[in-house]
């Protein structure tokens, strides 16, 4: 069962890809119902350079995008809002997947080596729109 | 199941047998059906159950002979030695084996390591008394084993090879015993961090006093931002809550750095043997969280040798050799040092700077 791009895997009813959908699973639940905002601890990297770190409003990213407030979500941390949904549709999808006994999708090496490229790509391109912010 | 192609020597996972593609190399390969007739018999459990031939050579035979099997198995098999039979094991190589593993114990530093990790497949017999050239599907790690061989030794015994010993105990720790890394690794690190955290709930009011004493000497009083956290994480509440989560924390911190790391590698073409390989790595190298529990300087030695065993295990346990695995681990490091020179030395941080100054910025970033 392969087509091309991903390859169709029959896999354990909770193996890896379960682990990594309730990691996610977990980090939207923390995000929605836990008052994580509420500690406001300083960013080590900002204190020591004078600049935000590549992962600055991530959490707030992850907050605003579980109560709905996407705009917001995509202000605070571009690379963070996009990493909460794709963490929050993956474990949504694997978990309903893992219940219906359905086959892993496992994409091909060349799709992770371009979506890790992507992936780097964005991250450096959502510092730059903290580091703009912060300027303007 | 897993294959392995007999061009590169790298192993993939498989649902079926026939003409197939190798996903490193691209060569087509024959993997020969165990139930068909006259096939050899099955491999043992949790080994690779077949080494892939071209196409029209020989039926392959299994690829991971048991340990006691005294030909390794490549592709087609070798003719039978001819002249005298090989000379006995030199003194001292068979005898008084210690306690684990049980075939011998694990390999000398420098031995040549098994399956196709080193030399290339040909009809050259191994070294006499190299009992190590068949263990490409791995020996378990001495915790793996903890139920035959006693918790506490086992696991200060895995210690002791994964953090002081880690290029022999990566090239032959078996990759297919996941589970007992990832419990390896929550031990050890939860244990130094229980460690780290009561050390600071004895020592926290002594050193909230100190520090107040320290912002009443600062002309503005210091960042009472600051201050209101660290009086959150020294309470009794927060303490008991990181108590409680630290299991699982470090279960998605390890999850979360063999995810990061096992994606970098495929970057950088390094990710030989699946993502077991990679988890196996990262847990038994966070063997040296335990390192946290050592008051103040614990937690810094700890990172970095994590990074440096993490850096070999990778090398060893992926056959990519330690600078991909290198690559791999310190590319996001990297990364974020090149963009903080470029911001730097386009003046870009000191516009920033000035502004944070002038206060047309947040005194402190949304994290």
């Amino acid at each position: 069962m392969r087509a091309g791009w991903i390859a169709w895997r029959r896999t354990a009813r909770f193996g890896h890809p379960e682990v990594f959908a309730l990691i996610g699973a977990l980090s939207f639940l923390a995000a929605r119902f836990l008052p994580v905002l509420s500690f406001h601890y300083p960013c080590a990297f900002k204190a020591a350079l004078g600049i935000p770190c590549p992962t600055c409003g991530m959490t707030h990213a992850f907050v605003h995008l579980a109560h709905g407030q996407v705009a917001a979500a995509f202000a605070a941390s571009p690379a963070g809002a996009l990493l909460a949904a794709c963490a929050w549709a993956y474990a949504a999808a694997d978990l309903v997947r893992a219940a219906a006994g359905a086959p892993f999708p496992a994409p091909s090496i060349r799709v992770l080596r371009a979506a890790t490229a992507a992936g780097i790509a964005v991250a450096v391109a959502s510092w730059a729109f903290v580091l703009l912010r912060e300027v303007s | 199941m897993l294959a392995r192609c007999a061009r590169c020597q790298g192993t993939f996972s498989t649902d079926r047998f026939g003409v197939q593609t190798c996903p490193h190399c691209g060569s087509e390969l024959l993997l020969a059906d165990p139930k068909a007739p006259g096939a050899p018999p099955p491999a043992a459990p949790g080994a690779p159950s077949g080494e892939a031939g071209a196409p029209g050579s020989p039926p392959a035979p299994p690829a991971w002979p048991p340990p006691a099997s005294p030909q390794p198995s490549w592709g087609a098999p070798p003719p039978p030695p001819e002249g005298p039979p090989a000379p006995p094991p030199p003194p001292g190589a068979g005898a008084a084996p210690p306690a684990w593993p049980p075939s011998g114990g694990w390999p000398p530093a420098g031995a040549p390591p098994g399956g196709g990790w080193g030399p290339p497949p040909g009809p050259a017999a191994p070294p006499p008394g190299d009992r190590w050239h068949h263990v490409e599907a791995g020996i378990p790690a001495p915790f793996a084993e903890r139920k035959a061989r006693g918790f506490f030794g086992a696991f200060f015994e895995t210690w002791r090879l994964a953090a002081l010993e880690p290029a022999r105990f990566f090239r032959y720790v078996r990759i297919d015993q996941t589970g007992a890394a990832v419990w390896f690794a929550v031990i050890a690190g939860t244990v130094g961090t229980w460690v780290q955290l009561a050390f600071f709930g004895l020592t926290a009011q002594g050193s909230l006093r100190a520090m107040q004493e320290a912002m009443r000497q600062i002309p503005d009083g210091g960042n009472p931002e600051a201050f209101r956290f660290l009086e959150h994480l020294f309470g009794g509440p927060a303490l008991a809550a990181m108590f409680v989560v630290t299991p699982l924390t470090m279960v998605i911190r390890i999850y979360v750095t063999a995810a990061i790391a096992h994606l970098l590698l495929l970057l950088f073409r390094g990710a030989r043997r699946g993502f077991d390989a990679t988890l196996t790595a990262v847990g038994y190298a966070s063997a040296v969280y335990l390192l946290n529990a050592v008051p103040g300087c614990g937690g810094p030695i700890a990172f970095v040798w994590f990074v440096v065993v993490a850096i070999i295990g990778l090398g060893e346990a992926h056959r990519c050799g330690a600078g991909r695995a290198a690559a791999a681990m310190l590319a996001p490091l990297l990364i974020a040092t090149l963009c903080c020179c470029g911001v730097w030395a386009t003046g870009f941080g000191k516009m920033l700077h000035d502004a944070s100054e002038h206060g047309t910025t947040t005194t402190s970033t949304k994290l």
